[in-house]
């Protein structure tokens, strides 16, 4: 059931109650929602010129009255005027009001504010604090320091009744036994020892947080007022320790006579919006570590004229290290990229809004120790920004050097095109081996049994290249690889002197092969077939220019030997000379004593990587 | 009368297999390690039917300007050029000149030459 009016009528009343604004008219009117009736002064102001005539007229008539009163009354109404009119019910004030004064007509017919709608608002509307209402109704004042409620000063009536009409928190400390009264904004923040703390002391209700809040009651009590934007307590209102955040003002309340009575106190508890103040910072600072830890460069530019506003390491390291930026335009920070068209590009993003993304961008940037330009390779992104409403004010840069990689990946692109090809010419040489070897062989056993051999040679060989790195091997190491195969350490008879001469890869694997041809040849039929015999193994740089690869093998002590009718197929690999060379010369000659054999090459190609 | 080869590669057991090969299928075959020698051959052997060259090979030219040399000098003369290495696109090679890929099998050089008229 809606409320409705139970009484209206016009006051009169006559003080000037503020340096800017005087309160000359005030209505009352009496309404009910039905459970309680509450009394609302509607109050009036002017703003008074001098020369007014009627603000002349209107201070005769006031200024009897002014006389009679408390200008300390009606302080607070006239804040609650200010404030908000029509929100705050007054009920106690209705005493201090003269009610037989009437208005004064020319006043009610310049000032008639009747209106039907402001009425409606003020019915329609709830009591505020109803909680701490009903405390302050059933509480048994009479055994309180504060005495029964009809004998409370002015001052904290007054009090009382602003805090019981306010919506903010707010709490009244008063009188030397610091009775603690609030109403419910304060209420919830009291916690679990709500309902208990009312009326009692103020340190029985903050006992836990005491060391914090004496200091600060006790300045009010000394006539000193307090303000804080952020005071952080640890409290146990809850019976578990919260961190809680407060904004609050503690004011001393005086009497006339300027005696600090008790202390007033309007806060807020901010702990809620500490806490997601502090969330999102952590939030952003995770992001912005986001950014930090980031392989790539990350800036951020603002603003149609692309200005810095961020940059991680990476982006400095690769824009040069010592650059300062923030602040700056890309055109004065990085100014040798307008000439390479780069302010064009984030113009365009940022007035199109399109991405833009480019792989291996050629760029040049000063970014030497020096300062000095260097040209880079980068991956690069500008992204355009937006505001909440959707327009774009900024551009998200990512970038990536990718220089090196590149280059890497050009230089693995050879290497893999370098394998294949080798592949190829081994496996044509396999193929070689394999089909002079079938194509010399008596039976198909001895053909198995030499081609085995000679890829397990082949095989060693590479093992050998491999090792020493490409281009490494040397003739010594070839040459060692073969005693080790067909020489006895304990009774050597392998000789060898020459130099630590290197050896190119396809030549390295025609020497191995060679060698043991000819080895396997002397445990055949030459030197290492009797006890007596021995080989001596000797290599050199030759010729006048110093430009000819020579190997000497000589057996000696050996059975007595003579050429063969028909080459072998081991004699023909032999004699197919060093692969890769130029002038390449293999010559076997057959003396009673024992085989000697020659070879020859150009020394250049002999030691060539191809 | 068998039709004479030159065959040119600087890998001395490649090309004496080569060599081998082209032999057991009847043709007279040529050797030269280089394009210099392939020259030298060639000037004391009016009479080169086919040349089968390598690409990659020290000297004074490679492989593919040697048969684009040959094709000039000799256009009746039948060319295949032989790699491990390169792919060359048809227009690198001499009108006609064919291209096979290391390594050589027998069936694929004797097709190669009876494609090119060389028996």
């Amino acid at each position: 059931m809606p409320g409705r009016i139970l009484r209206e009528h016009p006051l009169s009343i006559d003080t000037n109650v503020s340096p800017v604004a005087e309160i000359v008219h005030v209505t009352s009117v009496v309404a009910t929602n039905n459970q309680e009736a509450t009394e609302f002064l509607f109050l009036h102001t002017v703003f008074p010129k001098a020369s007014d005539p009627q603000t002349k007229q209107f201070r005769q008539i006031v200024a009897p009255l002014r006389k009679k009163r408390n200008e300390t009354m009606l302080f607070v109404p006239m804040i609650i005027f200010i404030s908000d009119l029509y929100q705050r019910p007054i009920r106690s004030l209705c005493s201090h009001i003269n009610k037989k004064t009437q208005p004064s007509a020319t006043f009610q017919s310049d000032w008639s504010y009747w209106q039907a709608d402001k009425l409606r608002r003020v019915k329609s509307l709830p009591l505020a604090n109803p909680d701490c209402r009903r405390l302050f109704r059933d509480h048994d004042w009479s055994s309180s320091p504060l005495g029964s409620m009809d004998q409370w000063s002015v001052e904290l009536k007054t009090l009382t009744n602003v805090m019981l009409g306010s919506l903010q928190p707010m709490l009244i400390v008063w009188g030397p036994s610091q009775v603690t009264l609030y109403n419910d904004g304060y209420a919830a923040m009291c916690g679990n020892r709500h309902p208990e703390a009312f009326g009692q002391s103020f340190q029985a209700l903050w006992h836990d947080i005491w060391e914090d809040v004496e200091p600060i009651i006790t300045a009010a009590y000394r006539g000193e007022g307090t303000s804080m934007d952020d005071i952080q307590f640890t409290m146990y209102r809850n019976g578990f320790p919260e961190e809680t955040h407060f904004a609050f003002s503690y004011t001393p309340v005086r009497d006339p006579w300027g005696t600090v009575l008790g202390m007033f106190c309007a806060c807020t508890e901010i702990t809620t919006e500490v806490m997601t103040r502090r969330a999102e910072k952590t939030l952003r600072d995770r992001f912005m570590q986001v950014f930090e830890l980031s392989p790539g460069g990350i800036a951020m530019l603002a603003g149609p004229d692309h200005r810095f506003e961020y940059a991680n390491e990476e982006y400095y390291s690769m824009i040069g290290a010592s650059r300062d930026i923030l602040g700056k335009t890309v055109a004065e920070a990085v100014s040798e990229v307008v000439r390479q068209g780069f302010i064009g590009i984030l113009d365009g993003v940022y007035r199109s809004g399109e991405a833009f993304v480019a792989r291996a961008l050629s760029i040049e940037l000063n970014r030497g120790p020096d300062g000095e330009m260097q040209r880079r390779l980068i991956d690069l992104v500008y992204q355009p920004m937006r505001n909440d409403a959707g327009a774009i004010n900024g551009i998200l840069v990512q970038a990536r050097d990718v220089t090196e990689l590149r280059a890497e990946e050009a230089r693995q692109e050879l290497l893999s095109h370098e394998l294949g090809h080798r592949l190829k010419n081994q496996l044509a040489m396999v193929q070689a081996i394999a089909s002079q070897t079938l194509r010399n062989a008596p039976d198909i056993s001895t053909a198995r049994k030499r081609l085995s051999e000679r890829l397990a040679v082949l095989s060693d060989a590479h093992d050998t290249i491999l090792e020493g790195g490409r281009g490494a091997s040397t003739v010594r190491q070839l040459v060692d690889q073969m005693i080790t195969l067909h020489d006895d350490p304990a009774q050597p008879r392998i000789r060898t002197v020459g130099p630590n001469l290197k050896v190119g890869s396809r030549p390295a694997l025609s020497v191995s092969l060679i060698l043991h041809e000819l080895a396997t040849n002397a445990l055949k039929y030459g030197a290492l077939s009797s006890p007596e015999g021995s080989i001596d193994i000797s290599w050199r740089v030759a010729g006048e220019a110093r430009d000819r690869f020579e190997m000497e093998w000589l057996e000696v002590g050996g059975p007595p030997i003579t050429a063969p009718s028909k080459q072998g197929s081991g004699m023909r690999l032999i004699s197919a000379g060093l692969n890769g060379t130029v002038n390449s010369d293999v010559k076997m000659v057959y003396e009673p004593d024992g085989l000697k054999c020659f070879i020859t090459a150009d020394l250049e190609s002999f030691q060539k990587e191809h | 009368m068998n039709a004479t080869i030159l065959v040119v590669e600087d890998d001395g057991l490649i090309r004496m297999d080569l060599a081998d090969t082209l032999t057991d299928q009847g043709f007279k075959v040529l050797e030269a390690g280089n394009a210099d020698e392939a020259f030298e051959i060639m000037e004391q052997n009016a009479l080169i039917h086919a040349l089968i060259t390598d690409i990659d090979m020290p000297g004074s030219m490679n492989g593919l300007e040697l048969a684009r040399h040959v094709a000039e000098i000799r256009p009746d003369c039948a060319i295949t050029v032989i790699s491990g290495r390169y792919s060359p696109s048809q227009g690198a090679l001499p009108a006609k000149a064919r291209f096979l890929s290391k390594p050589v099998s027998e069936e694929a050089v004797a097709q190669t030459l009876a494609e090119l008229g060389v028996g």
